[in-house]
């Protein structure tokens, strides 16, 4: 079993910010940061409601994840695990049989050290490790 | 070959939900119906999954044909 923290966040895909963003608050959700991240190519907002973390992504054109917002428009996409050590974490998923199609990187859109990966599940879809 | 082009088959099938599918070596990956940038990670993951083999992005992104895919494959293995 691949060894995780616990869960960081629920990515969630939002055609826009502003109205998706006030539809959360209204559910009890508050803001808690975000902005442009340029790893994913997207607009990022954090909104949190009793420790958990739903990150509102509106990913730009160029974005990998951009034909699923023409698809789904508003809907969640991927899961992000907080994990001890991204690098033998992003190992165990590679030798598991999942694509890495985004290695890791500093995420500016969380904290100053934060870093995150990406891989692709063939049947769990898209993953998100973060080592805070 | 023959082999991992049935596999292949059944995988590209699957990802583009599509039974009709049908699959040649010089079989364009961008051109099947249907594709964008994020079924082709999905095919990679899938690809990645049924043969035990591991890509980077930069080689996900310049595969292009079926045949390259599957020199790919066994270059790995």
């Amino acid at each position: 079993m691949i060894n995780m923290k616990k869960i960081h966040h629920i990515g969630f895909l939002a055609k826009n910010l502003e109205k998706t963003a006030k539809d959360f608050e209204s559910m009890g959700y508050e803001r808690n940061g975000g902005g442009f991240d340029p790893i994913q190519k997207a607009e990022i907002l954090f909104m949190n409601m009793d420790g958990v973390n739903v990150e509102l992504v509106v990913p730009s054109e160029d974005s990998e994840v951009y034909p699923l917002l023409k698809k789904y428009r508003n809907a969640p996409y991927h899961i992000c695990y907080e994990v001890e050590n991204l690098e033998q974490a992003i190992e165990e998923f590679v030798k598991q049989g999942y694509a890495l199609f985004r290695p890791a990187v500093k995420a500016v859109a969380i904290s100053e050290t934060a870093r995150v990966a990406f891989l692709m599940g063939r049947n769990v879809g898209m993953v998100e490790l973060v080592e805070l | 070959m023959d082999e991992k082009m049935k596999q292949l088959t059944e995988i590209f099938q699957d990802v583009f939900d599509n039974e009709g599918i049908t699959l040649t070596a010089d079989t364009k990956i961008k051109e099947i119906k249907g594709w964008d940038s994020f079924i082709h990670i999905s095919l990679m993951a899938a690809v990645q999954d049924e043969f035990g083999v591991a890509y980077n992005i930069e080689e996900i992104m310049k595969l292009k044909t079926v045949g390259e895919l599957i020199a790919s494959i066994e270059g790995k293995q």
